[in-house]
């Protein structure tokens, strides 16, 4: 359960949104301009205030959205956003306002709008969570949406829809799922459309210089996460779902961003100062796919962390090599096209696994996101592909932020059986 | 043979080196083998797929969405065909997009060049070609619109509307433009850019980025409603419905299949509704003799929990009423009814003019006189008792529905709940079983509750645990009860908006008896429920309604 200013703040905006969509709005923007701030006043050096402050840095980017949505293009979370950052403007990313939603206990309600919409049940919950927060009328109204068909089906639904419904310009990069040249040369020409769309509509400039030195941030973030990835598997981190979750917005949304730069710099710190005491005793998870860090069960379990660590998760590192200042747009095409979320899902999975091994997993947990086909369908090939490589593996079935589509015992269950499972195994 | 499940898939290419295509499209009796090997919350149409691909040597799949994506990835890892081929379809049909899709094609066209040994033969695929056409009937016709439907499914649809049906889902509509007067002369390279640029200008599926095509689909003015599939576990269409109640006023019936044998009586009662609601007349039966001599009227509502008769005499009025357990068969459920009401009257079923059966065992009443659906009867009865209702929310034992009624009572909308149990009065049985409470104690024990507890889980057997974890927790009967009562009341609300029904409402069916959860559902639409004292006979007064009506 939530804590109960959190129940009691979630309840109250979710009666706003049926009465009054401008006061819910205005509490969801005053709860997460306090998350900002509590960011700014993170002094220490471990992940846990890394991940505060960078936590901060999204929640102040969410309230940015909300409060000059002239200035906001809304995106999908793998739309690389260099081009966006570097004009001034403010992604808006529905997907992770979802989990924020969810972790303000008012989820309910948004869900229930889309539904009542005639969205199926069966949809993935981060799209049909986001369209209910637009459709209520909380979500004011974008400058533009700009998204990519790459990684779900579900890109090619809600964005058309909101679109839609806002009466905005749309602009979709399509990614086609073979990796190669012609299809950089495909996605980067794509991207010098959106530029120029960009700038008809929000009447600014897109400043080479200014895409450069965002470019070059891009490309420092890549290069100190690789670095702290190389020291992962030598030590124990107090890492949280919430920092994983952290860590798979800053290689995509906010990378280009300062924010994004910073928890890097701070997640390679935090490692060179364990290096010395190496690894715990504790059972080593990696996640594959998106995390349920709204679920308190799941809290007790992977952020108390007593017995076990995340040491890493796909999506985070799904596609980082380092960034080329001088080609912007074939660096963003290449980010896509050659993304290990992108073709067959044996690309997938055989970059987990390197990613498991060189963090010294003990285990995989193979989340299946409820509605994520993507997911769902390989959830059991990636069971055989990784016990077959020697990694014990978990295909758990939740639910990143619809608490309804979740069945809470049984998740416990299952994941303490793991661990323990695990144990075993290391003895 | 190559095996292939989408439209846009190139089929004239594999003719063109002699080889015929076949489309999996068929219904499954189970899943088992599929979701051993992926999920089973996989779009249902790709689990039947992978379990028809697995014994065939050469299969097709086009990277059109997600699940199918997935189906390629597990017969890869399966690696159990000769030849499994992948192909990369975009989203977009523009020049660039165009270009990129005939390198694909020229590619796969080298790609069987060696392995049939054969070369490109351009006459045999011309004949292709020229075969990949489809057209609208020249006589009025039903749409069968939205996601695939089975042969199976399609075959069941026909024979319950009395006009023509035509197939013009995902996998329907394939036509090809008219080849160039030219392909003679074209080379490879510049036949296949006229065929991706064909491929892509079909009338698009849900997952292209313009769908602004499929328009042409209810631009035939002997087009007279819509049955409109949506498969399980696949999410394109339920955007487009969305979109096309409001672009449409066709009639529209949404129906939603699993690639499975469909539950034939909720299927044939939704059918045989959108008939009644379309004005078309109804399958042939069986007449059977009117008794002229008698002089009651009767309607009976042959549900899942409970069989309701209602009789009236010559003049309309109620002169008995039963509601007796359906038990296993209906028939039997029908005929305790029957005997409960002549007991009533003091008379035997020589002295009935007419008796109407409604509900999921109607046409299992060798008694009945004539059929109709629930759906009429419901608005029917509502109507008769308070001609100013406008939205019925019926809860009986295993589904739920909302009918919308115009100003004269006749049906202008209606949808139903589809194979899950949550919001329906078996729900309610389920966890009063949990519980360890009756019927009764159901009804009222949530009125009176202290914490206020949110029973989240959508579906009924996540919810028993839900509420099992609950009981261990200490929580009250209570405040458990009032949680149940809250997520039903939830469910409906939502469904009443999706049918867009209007104040006023009335709650029939048994679960209208239920006290808390009438109140929590109150108090979620906003406005009071009319209710009679006998919520269960309202379908059955309606079909005694009509009954009587017909002998006037």
């Amino acid at each position: 359960m939530p804590s109960p200013f959190i129940k009691r703040l979630g309840q109250v905006i979710q009666r706003q949104t049926v009465t009054s969509p401008d006061r819910a709005r205005a509490l969801l923007m005053a709860a997460y301009s306090w998350v900002n701030l509590a960011g700014k006043f993170q002094m220490r050096g471990d992940v846990r205030a890394a991940t505060e402050r960078v936590n901060g840095g999204i929640a102040g980017t969410i309230v940015d959205s909300f409060r000059r949505p002239q200035n906001a293009v809304m995106v999908n979370i793998f739309m690389p956003c260099e081009l966006i950052h570097a004009m001034g403007l403010v992604p808006m990313f529905p997907e992770g306002l979802s989990a924020y939603i969810a972790n303000t206990a008012c989820e309910e309600v948004f869900v229930e709008a889309s539904e009542a919409n005639d969205i199926a049940e069966t949809f993935c919950s981060y799209h049909k969570l986001m369209m209910g927060v637009a459709e209520t009328g909380v979500m004011p109204r974008p400058l533009m949406i700009a998204n990519t068909t790459l990684i779900c089906d579900a890109n090619q639904l809600s964005f058309p829809r909101l679109a839609n419904y806002y009466d905005v310009p749309h602009y979709v990069i399509d990614v086609p799922s073979e990796q190669s040249e012609d299809s950089v040369r495909y996605v980067a020409d794509q991207f010098y459309e959106l530029a120029a769309m960009l700038e008809d509509l929000s009447g600014r400039r897109l400043d080479p210089e200014s895409l450069r030195e965002v470019m070059v941030r891009s490309r420092k973030t890549i290069e100190t996460y690789q670095r702290a990835l190389a020291l992962r598997g030598k030590v124990s981190l107090d890492t949280t779902m919430t920092s994983e979750l952290c860590a798979m917005i800053s290689t995509h949304i906010m990378l280009g961003r300062p924010e994004a730069l910073r928890f890097m710099e701070d997640l390679l710190k935090a490692s060179e100062a364990a290096l010395p005491r190496g690894k715990e005793d504790k059972v080593r998870l990696f996640w594959i796919h998106t995390l349920p860090n709204w679920q308190d069960s799941m809290r007790a379990i992977l952020d108390a962390a007593p017995q076990c660590e995340l040491v890493g998760t796909d999506i985070a590192s799904e596609s980082i090599a380092l960034p080329d200042p001088d080609h912007p747009f074939e660096t963003m095409a290449r980010r896509l096209v050659y993304g290990s979320m992108n073709g067959p899902a044996k690309h997938r999975l055989e970059l987990a696994l390197e990613q498991a091994k060189d963090a010294n997993a003990d285990g995989v947990v193979v989340f299946c996101h409820w509605g994520c086909k993507q997911t769902l369908g390989i959830s059991q090939m990636a069971k055989h592909f990784f016990e077959q490589a020697g990694l014990p593996t978990l295909v758990l079935d939740g639910d990143g932020c619809d608490s309804r589509n979740v069945a809470d015992g049984q998740m416990v269950t299952r994941m303490n059986a793991f661990i323990e499972q695990l144990k075993a195994v290391r003895a | 043979m190559i095996h292939y499940s989408c439209k846009y898939a190139p089929i004239e290419l594999f003719a063109a080196f002699g080889i015929d295509a076949c489309l999996l499209d068929q219904e499954e009796e189970n899943f088992e083998r599929a979701e051993s090997l992926t999920h089973a919350n996989l779009c249902c149409h790709a689990k039947s797929l992978i379990q028809q691909s697995l014994d065939k040597s050469d299969v097709i799949i086009m990277d059109c969405c997600d699940s199918l994506r997935r189906v390629h990835d597990v017969l890869d890892f399966e690696g159990r065909q000769e030849h499994l081929y992948f192909l990369d379809l975009p989203h977009e049909n523009n020049g660039c997009s165009r270009e990129l899709f005939a390198g694909s094609l020229v590619k796969l066209a080298r790609e069987l060049e060696s392995q049939t040994g054969k070369p490109f033969d351009k006459q045999r695929f011309f004949e292709a070609c020229a075969q990949a056409s489809w057209e609208f009937p020249q006589e009025d016709f039903i749409a069968l619109l939205g996601g695939r439907v089975s042969p199976e499914l399609q075959r069941s649809i026909e024979n319950e509307m009395s006009l023509a049906v035509v197939n013009l889902t995902c996998c329907g509509s394939r036509g090809l433009e008219p080849l160039p007067e030219d392909a003679a002369d074209m080379d490879l390279d510049s036949l296949m850019a006229w065929y991706a640029y064909a491929l892509l200008r079909m009338v698009p599926c849900m997952r292209m980025t313009d769908v602004t095509g499929r328009r042409v689909l209810l631009e035939d003015p002997r087009l007279k409603g819509i049955i409109y599939n949506t498969v399980k576990f696949c999410d394109f269409y339920s955007f487009d419905y969305a979109a096309l109640k409001d672009m449409t006023a066709l009639p529209m019936l949404k129906i939603e299949s699993d690639y499975m044998p469909m539950a034939s009586g909720q299927l044939s009662t939704r059918l045989e509704a959108f008939s009644e609601s379309l004005g078309l007349p109804a399958k042939q039966r069986s007449e059977k003799v009117h008794n002229m001599q008698g002089k009651y009227f009767a309607g009976i509502d042959s549900g899942s929990t409970t069989t309701n008769m209602v009789v009236l005499d010559g003049s309309g009025e109620v002169v008995a009423s039963a509601i007796v357990r359906t038990g296993p068969k209906a028939e039997r459920g029908a005929r305790e009814a029957l005997e409960a009401v002549c007991q009533q009257l003091g008379a035997t079923p020589d002295d009935f003019v007419a008796i109407m059966a409604t509900g999921y065992g109607r046409d299992n009443i060798p008694f009945a006189t004539d059929t109709k659906t629930e759906i009429s009867c419901h608005a029917h009865g509502a109507h008769h008792l308070n001609p100013a209702i406008r939205t019925i929310v019926d809860i009986g034992g295993q589904d739920s529905k909302v009918i919308c009624l115009d100003a004269d009572g006749e049906v202008s909308n209606f949808i139903m709940n589809d194979k899950c149990a949550a919001g329906t009065g078996r729900f309610l049985e389920m966890m009063a079983r949990s519980l360890e409470l009756d019927m009764d104690q159901m009804s009222t024990r949530g009125l009176d509750w202290k914490k206020d507890l949110t029973i989240s889980s959508m579906c009924s057997v996540f919810a028993e645990s839900e509420v099992i974890s609950l009981i261990a927790d200490n929580h009250s009967d209570n405040d458990i009860v009032h949680g149940l009562n809250k997520s039903i009341a939830s469910k409906t609300a939502s469904m009443v908006k999706r049918a867009r029904g209007e104040a006023p409402f009335m709650m029939t069916g048994g679960v209208a008896r239920n006290v808390g959860v009438v109140q929590e559902l109150e108090s979620r639409l906003g406005d009071s429920l009319f209710i009679t004292e006998s919520p269960d006979l309202c379908g059955a007064l309606g079909a005694a309604r009509y009954a009587w009506e017909e002998q006037q």
